[in-house]
């Protein structure tokens, strides 16, 4: 049973890490021209491609825009653990994060909710501002929010799975980002960051519903920007399978790795 | 009562090696070879309750490795260990509740956000209810005088509050032992001083058990009663301070002013420095000739108006360890 001690440093370390973020506020804003850029030009192509009438996996242009706000705005605000990981275990800094009463992994997740939920915050009000202003309001599907906001902090927690499972290969090899760089690539692909993963063909789609980038990028957003219930029991178990199986992942890596890591430095 | 128990400690590093070039990287890719390093050497000792203990030893000695295995976060290759009554690496978290840890070349504190913010992250995390997370507060700004600059976000700090703020974030738990990983690292003097007094009331005061590391003489000089020296692995010596000081090197430096010119001068068993009309610098081995002996050999030569005897710092005494310790395995080598 969790108890009320524990569940509050977690908490705490999630508030610390937002409050930690803030600080980088002004630059974070800057990084969303990035953003801003990829938006624009997609906005273009929908446009272009889709024109009036005309649907992609039954999305029309406005709809696909706004599916990519979703999609793009749950990468960027993914933090980059992997680093800090890789870091500290190269300068040795994990020293002072192992030998603390609590646990590694749950720690980082709490870290990366607390991260993630001002990037998405932020990120998303300057995504929406922009399709709003462009393509026109998200009809969405008020009643139903809830679910959706069910669905989209289950892929805050497999997104963070995905990626910490990764960082923690920094245990064995130290730099970790050839991994990442590989990750991340599948991630725009089967996680379907440009594209609803139900516009591709049969084989694609299949490998795509069979990992987990679906439904840590894709489904949630998908079931913002066009809500239907068997979807979301389909991606709501999807997601859970998957958090389990990456949760038994990350903690016998864990347990693994953390009897061999180094821990460098005097 | 012992709160640290190390027995036949040992610990082997198994690390990838690789011959220079592209060609050896490529090498190292598909026949990858390794070389074993022996950090720990089966050390033992113990350390009792209360104490105020140094670990020192050269870079590499072993001191760091030997930390980490006590705090649980290294996995020993062989020999058993005990911290307050627990093995540290089955026992890691549970062992965190009682134990602190400062490392003076990293830090624990969150680098943009005032040192505050992370003693009450630190308050959560070792579950230390609210009233006396704040009197532990309280008492650890005033002891550490952090009251200027507590709200100061921490790159903003100079080194010297950085690392009386990383202290007292180790000591908000009331830990019983707390290891000191070089926490004087790159300090001033004044500095320096004011770390030692704040290290000296933590012992005194809170009765904490401290375990120390420092490359500085007078760290190990004015804060430790015992010292243990550990080379290549291996303990070399595990002594009382004050023997190091008065059995260990017995060489001390005279300085002599004379009276009226004095062009010679004869003394037996010493080394000569330095030798003008006015004066003479000399170094006595107290163990071939006392100090009193020399200076009535003297006094039968010269009148003197003022005499002086400087005793050899904490960091000749080491230095003078570490050589013996190397002539001894040079030795062993030869033998």
């Amino acid at each position: 049973m969790v108890r009320a001690g524990h569940l509050k440093k977690y908490l705490q370390v999630a508030e610390i890490s937002l409050t930690n973020r803030v600080v980088y506020l002004a630059d974070h804003f800057a990084s969303s021209i990035f953003l801003l850029l990829i938006l624009f030009i997609f906005s273009q192509l929908w446009r272009t491609v889709l024109g009036a009438g005309g649907t992609l996996a039954g999305l029309d242009s406005t709809g696909m825009l706004w599916y990519m706000v979703f999609t793009e705005v749950i990468v960027i605000s993914t933090p980059a653990y992997h680093r800090l990981v890789s870091d500290e275990v190269k300068s040795g800094d994990i020293a002072y994060k192992l030998n603390r009463p609590y646990s590694y992994t749950l720690y980082y997740l709490a870290a990366h909710c607390g991260e993630f939920a001002i990037r998405f915050v932020t990120n998303l009000a300057i995504g929406a501002v922009f399709a709003y202003l462009t393509m026109g309001p998200l009809q969405v599907a008020w009643a139903q929010l809830g679910w959706v906001i069910i669905s989209f902090s289950l892929a805050m927690v497999l997104t963070f799975l995905m990626n910490f499972s990764l960082a923690l290969l920094a245990f064995w090899f130290e730099d970790n980002r050839p991994f990442f760089w590989i990750q991340s690539k599948l991630v725009f692909i089967f996680g379907g960051m440009f594209v609803p993963v139900e516009a591709y063909p049969a084989g694609l789609r299949i490998v795509s519903y069979l990992l987990p980038m679906r439904y840590g990028v894709s489904a949630p957003a998908r079931l913002m920007v066009d809500f239907d219930y068997a979807f979301l029991w389909q991606v709501l178990l999807g997601q859970f399978i998957w958090a389990t199986i990456l949760s038994l992942i990350t903690a016998a890596m864990f347990q693994k790795g953390v009897r061999r890591v180094h821990v460098n430095g005097g | 009562m012992a709160v640290i128990e190390v027995n036949r400690l040992h610990k082997v590093f198994r690390t990838k090696t690789k011959e220079p070039g592209l060609r050896g990287s490529v090498q190292a890719l598909l026949r990858p070879t390794y070389s074993e390093l022996t950090a720990v050497k089966g050390i033992s000792f113990a350390v009792e309750e209360g104490e105020l203990l140094a670990f020192i030893g050269p870079n590499g000695a072993g001191k760091s490795t030997t930390i980490k295995m006590l705090t649980g976060i290294l996995n020993p290759t062989g020999g058993t260990a005990k911290v307050l009554g627990l093995v540290p690496w089955e026992s890691r978290l549970q062992l965190a509740y009682n134990i602190g840890t400062v490392f003076g070349q990293k830090s624990q504190l969150w680098y943009h956000l005032p040192a505050i913010d992370s003693f009450r992250l630190l308050g959560s995390i070792y579950e230390i209810d609210s009233r006396e997370y704040s009197r532990r507060v309280g008492e650890v700004v005033e002891l550490f005088e952090l009251e200027d600059f507590i709200k100061t976000p921490v790159r903003k700090l100079s080194l010297g509050q950085r690392m009386r703020c990383e202290i007292a974030a180790s000591i908000l738990h009331r830990p019983k032992v707390i290891f000191l990983d070089e926490p004087t690292i790159g300090l001033d003097l004044v500095a320096k001083l004011k770390i030692r007094e704040l290290i000296k009331r933590l012992n005194e005061e809170e009765k904490t058990t401290i375990f120390l590391t420092s490359h500085d003489a007078g760290d190990i000089e004015q804060l430790c009663k015992r010292v243990i020296v550990i080379n290549h692995g291996d303990i070399i010596l595990d002594a009382p301070t004050s023997y190091l000081r008065h059995n260990y090197l017995t060489t001390k430096i005279v300085n002599v002013k004379f009276s009226a010119p004095c062009p010679e001068l004869s003394l037996s068993n010493v080394e000569i420095l330095k030798h003008t009309d006015k004066g003479v610098k000399f170094r006595v081995d107290t163990k071939v000739k006392s100090i009193e002996g020399v200076l009535t050999e003297l006094f039968a030569q010269v009148d003197t108006e003022d005499i002086s005897v400087e005793e050899p710092g904490m960091e000749v005494v080491i230095r003078d360890i570490y050589g013996r310790a190397a002539e001894v395995g040079e030795q062993d080598a030869v033998g």
